[in-house]
């Protein structure tokens, strides 16, 4: 039997249409994702949820869900707008901290639940990196191993000005009220605009993304300060890890002293 | 002038009338669809339009998922069900009569075709027979390689790895933040080798090609050439974008074949009932 040209056209749209018609019929076609995600095979975790399966479609809500952890958690961590934090997708996160020079989005995510979780997580190829008040959750929350507190630590994005994340900049179908004003900078020493808890303010850790006047906020005197990095106090609006590894210095060494002082406060 | 090459000039305007129309088809059909999915993600897309992502309408994406489908039932990220559907048909048509799915539908390689028409008209009879034959043999196997290097990586980081340097991916979302530098690099490159080779991206990189192409030496119809009535005008060589020698074989299951059955009688062979598909052998 000879196909010609013509048979073989319509071949082609027989087998297409055909083909995607029967499976729709039998509910097998489907273009949106079932969002479950892959379970670890074998090791303690065997049968849990696999964070490196967390796709960009997934919101965080259903990240919440999925691997329960309470939203205001994931809220805090990635500094979602407190009107609808659930909505948000992670693959709108690369749009709201865009102007970093390094990038948070769903590889953030995916970590950040690992090690929340304390399930089994390898870092690909490139380097992931989470904002300062996901780290101090986890320093917080999480039991990290050694080699995990400095993964974060060194891996926190705060070497550029945040951005000041606002519900506008979310698309119309995670922003149903547009209510929320900017939420401020870390480590400003007042209250978000959500109620956040300001982290760094109360307990007193030096990360990232703290500034000088955020140890002068929490009520530390510029002498101590100045004696602890061994020169007089210079632009209080510098992050303190910024400048000191402008001097070529070790951020680690000056870190623990400086939060001491904070500690020594009556 | 002998009889053969009157008769090869006399049929050498003809094509195949009828795919040409379907690659377009295709193509418009995934890029409204691509564009649609851009606007719905900003809501404002067209109802009656599937808004579904390039990686939900790749039938290459079923295959890749597969370990990690029997291995953990789910799917890799980003690959949908449909995915995997379109796989199934994809291989139902390659069992029939080859990589139809290439010649006929895939639109990365309707649109290498349409720059190659440029490549055409700037090299003349050059165009396409510029690589030697040396390079070019060993090339063809590159696609097999990176067809592995593809399964064993999404395999193992359970994520769309080729998807960084897709030049199909990136051709319809090259205005998404969604695309990866690589792909872009790789669409540019692919653009600008059509202008000197047919479908490179086809013969040298395509992993779903070399995938598709295993199945030439067993689809159920055969590219067949009547040794008896053919006259040897080489018109079917000429047509073949593939560059298959199809005047040197009676059945023609070379691995790059993409059955657009370009070298048929319904288009290059000027001798009828010569060079034909059939189920069953020449009469």
């Amino acid at each position: 039997m000879k196909i010609s040209t013509r048979v073989m056209a319509i071949l082609v749209f027989a087998l297409l249409v055909g083909g995607i018609g029967l499976s729709i019929a039998l509910g097998a076609w489907s273009t949106k994702s079932e969002k479950i995600p892959a379970t670890y095979g074998e090791g303690e975790a065997a049968g849990e949820y696999n964070p490196a399966d967390i796709r960009g479609s997934y919101t965080f809500g259903e990240v919440s869900s999925l691997f329960e952890i309470p939203i205001e958690d994931l809220r805090t961590a990635f500094r979602l707008p407190g009107g609808n934090p659930e909505a948000v997708a992670l693959k709108e996160l690369e749009g709201l901290y865009g102007d970093l020079n390094v990038e948070i989005g769903t590889s953030s995510v995916r970590l950040f639940t690992a090690l929340y979780r304390g399930l089994p997580y390898t870092v690909g190829t490139e380097d992931t990196w989470l904002l300062p008040e996901a780290v101090a959750l986890l320093r917080e929350k999480a039991q990290l191993s050694p080699e995990w507190v400095v993964y974060v630590e060194s891996h926190m994005a705060g070497l550029t000005p945040v951005p000041q994340v606002s519900m506008s900049t979310l698309t119309p179908e995670s922003n149903p009220t547009p209510t929320m004003t900017p939420t401020p900078r870390k480590g400003s020493g007042t209250p978000s605009a959500s109620g956040t808890p300001d982290h760094t303010k109360e307990s007193g850790k030096v990360t990232g993304q703290t500034t000088f006047q955020d140890m002068l906020d929490w009520g530390i005197s510029q002498e101590a300060i100045e004696q602890v990095i061994g020169e007089s106090l210079p632009d209080v609006g510098l992050v303190i890890k910024d400048w000191i590894t402008s001097k070529g210095l070790t951020f680690s060494s000056y870190k623990t002293a400086l939060e001491g002082l904070y500690t020594q406060l009556p | 002038m002998t009889i053969a090459t009157k008769l090869a000039k006399k049929r050498r305007s003809k094509t195949n009338i009828y795919r040409p129309y379907v690659q377009a088809f295709f193509f418009v059909l995934i890029a409204f669809i691509s564009i649609n999915h851009s606007l719905a993600e900003a809501g404002k897309g067209i109802s009656w339009l599937s808004s579904a992502s390039l990686h939900a309408l790749c039938p290459f994406g079923g295959v890749v998922t597969l370990y990690q489908f029997f291995t953990s039932g789910t799917l890799v990220q980003k690959v949908h069900d449909s995915s995997l559907v379109l796989m199934v048909i994809g291989f139902v048509m390659a069992i029939i009569a080859g990589p139809i799915f290439c010649g006929w539908v895939c639109p990365m390689g309707t649109f290498q075709e349409w720059i190659g028409k440029l490549g055409k008209r700037i090299f003349g009879k050059r165009y396409n027979h510029m690589v030697p034959e040396k390079w070019d043999k060993r090339l063809r196997y590159l696609r097999y390689l990176v067809a592995i290097w593809v399964v064993y990586m999404t395999a193992r980081s359970l994520s769309l790895v080729f998807a960084n340097v897709d030049p199909y991916f990136a051709l319809f979302n090259f205005w998404s933040s969604e695309v990866a530098l690589g792909g872009l690099v790789v669409l540019g490159v692919t653009m600008l080798l059509s202008l000197v080779v047919e479908r490179p991206w086809c013969k040298y990189a395509c992993p779903y090609g070399a995938v598709q192409g295993l199945f030439n030496p067993i689809r159920l119809a055969k590219l067949r050439r009547n040794n008896e009535t053919c006259i040897q005008c080489g018109a079917c060589d000429r047509a073949c974008p593939m560059n298959i020698q199809v005047s040197k074989l009676d059945v023609i299951s070379n691995h790059q074949c993409i059955s657009c059955m370009e070298c048929t009688s319904d288009a290059a062979c000027p001798i009828k009932e010569t060079v034909e598909f059939r189920i069953g052998k020449v009469k």
